[in-house]
């Protein structure tokens, strides 16, 4: 297998934003990555495009006004880990040697989604046996909200501190739909959607795109005209899980531990080495049950480590510094794209405000689905690591 | 009133059958090469994916690993409503509907009875008729066990 960089990023500011389509917004996440790259469209030989709700061939739509229509372009959809789904087959085209230069472009209108939505409420997943009794997302991390109460000793005030935080890292994110801190009566104050989950322990719907240009080395050292700093994609993996079963407890996520071996052992890096992360952070208790199986810290110390501020911005190990989906939104098939631009932005040293200091090593990661697949239990979880070298 | 399963049109195994004695039950399935137990039955084993599976029956009891009440409305259940985690023969986990009337919200290790009845009615529209029918949409919920029937 070959080395993969990056040379290229794009992304619109996450928002609601009615007047654009989901086409439009990934033509202009991919316009913005090429003139990053620094190189003519016709360039790219390959690319994913990933969105859960979007037309048919939306990647192709959106491509052709950028006049590669014709190259192989294959939409993908994986939940909410399609991004970085995305990402993944972008990279093993180069890594194979298939092509030279591709792309994965992520994108979602939610709101159009909405508009064309008849039902109001939650919507729960037809063809899941949970969802047709009724099961949602906020309910399933209801669930897993006692489960960390009753196995971590976390307290309301826990659960709610992923959302204040990232709240506040994204005060400095141009890109982010809400920029303003929160504080934890506002968010106990926010309507209770299920359990103790209220609305704003919650990420917000958002419309958005992202897009990566990756590359062989040969090509990054001929076409980096824009002198980018140097980031290889130094892993990238997919994994399933398999059945919910009583040894498995839905507060530790198997199918994310199991992803996470395998990005490190592929990295060739230790947990320690990584200098921060960005996470599939849909609801607030969400990112505090990552830690434990991304081996952010060790077993049954995540909140422990995150009341001594472990995963601040300005913590051992920044955690969402760009505010997460929970305060950029989560535009489905965009987000696994975002974090990986996000990761490269801090590597680049562009992240401004909300630059993690000395940040050489990055981790992107998405879950997909929780117990609201086809099958219960059909989860999938994409992660990468970036490193500057 | 005319009836369906709620599973029908989505899910194409069976999940509620009618066991010997005429009773209904959740229908799972035993792998005879691993030996593992799985809810829903569906095509091969989903652990080993042999199709040397045996058809058997789920007992009635489930026990509570998590539960908690959704205050948002999920088309067609109108809130409030309680959903658990619950463990069954010690080998299946599975999220299940809880009716509890007016008793308290079920706590880790609770013990839950299986009923079966009706979830919810829908419209259908015959187009040969141009009538509409009302369809009383049949599935599964827990009780309490220590609970007589609270259906609301």
């Amino acid at each position: 297998m070959r080395d993969v960089f990056v040379l290229g990023i794009g992304q619109t500011k996450f928002a609601a934003n009615p007047a654009l389509s989901s086409v439009d917004l990934a033509t202009q996440a991919a316009l913005e990555a090429v003139q990053d790259a620094g190189i003519s469209a016709k360039e790219i030989q390959a690319a994913y495009a990933s969105a859960v709700t979007a037309p048919l061939t939306a990647g192709q739509m959106a491509l052709i006004r950028l006049g590669i229509g014709d190259i192989p372009i294959v939409n993908v959809s994986n939940a909410c880990a399609s991004g970085n789904t995305a990402v993944h087959m972008g990279y093993k085209d180069i890594a194979a040697g298939f092509c030279e230069c591709s792309m994965a472009v992520g994108f979602e209108s939610m709101t159009q989604n909405q508009k064309e939505s008849k039902t109001k409420g939650l919507l729960a997943v037809k063809a899941d046996l949970g969802g047709m009794l009724g099961l949602t997302m906020p309910s399933y991390f209801s669930l897993i909200y006692n489960r960390l109460r009753e196995e971590r000793g976390a307290t309301i005030e826990d659960l709610c501190y992923p959302t204040i935080k990232n709240h506040y890292n994204a005060q400095f994110n141009t890109l982010a739909q809400y920029n303003k801190p929160l504080t934890y009566e506002q968010v106990m104050a926010s309507p209770r959607i299920a359990g103790e989950v209220t609305t704003l322990q919650c990420c917000p719907q958002s419309d958005g795109a992202a897009a990566v240009i990756l590359c062989s080395e040969e090509y990054f050292t001929k076409h980096n005209v824009n002198n980018q700093p140097k980031i290889r994609v130094a892993a990238s993996v997919l994994r399933s899980s398999g059945w919910l079963t009583t040894e498995k407890d839905p507060m530790f996520s198997h199918v994310l531990r199991e992803a996470a071996d395998l990005a490190y052992d592929m990295a060739e890096k230790s947990p320690e080495q990584i200098d921060f992360v960005e996470l599939h952070d849909a609801f607030s208790g969400e990112e505090i049950a990552a830690y434990e199986p991304l081996r952010l810290c060790p077993e049954g110390k995540c909140i422990d480590f995150m009341r001594k501020g472990y995963f601040a911005l300005d913590g051992k190990l920044p955690v969402n510094p760009s505010g997460g989906l929970l305060s950029l939104g989560h535009p489905l098939g965009a987000s696994g794209v975002r974090v990986n631009c996000e990761v490269i932005r801090q590597l680049r040293g562009r992240a401004d405000g909300y630059q993690v200091k000395n940040a050489r090593v990055g981790l992107a990661q998405m879950l997909g689905s929780v117990l609201l697949g086809g099958h219960e239990s059909a989860v999938v979880c994409s992660i990468q690591i970036l490193q500057r070298v | 009133m005319k009836q369906r399963y709620f599973t029908e049109g989505y899910i194409s195994c069976e999940v509620i059958g009618e066991k010997e004695n005429g009773e209904l039950g959740l229908v799972a399935q035993r792998c005879k090469d691993c030996g593992r137990l799985a809810f829903p039955a569906y095509e091969l084993c989903p652990y080993c994916s042999s199709a040397n599976t045996e058809r058997t029956f789920l007992s009635q009891d489930a026990a509570v690993l998590s539960a908690s009440d959704t205050y948002a409305p999920v088309p067609p259940y109108k809130p409030p409503f309680t959903l658990a985690m619950v463990d069954i023969d010690n080998e299946v986990r599975t999220i299940v509907r809880v009716e509890r009337g007016d008793g308290r919200l079920p706590e880790k290790g609770d013990k839950l009875s299986l009923r079966f009845g009706k979830l919810f009615e829908e419209e259908e529209f015959d187009r040969k008729t141009k009538n509409t029918e009302t369809i009383e949409v049949i599935g599964y919920y827990y009780i309490p066990a220590d609970s007589g029937d609270i259906r609301r």
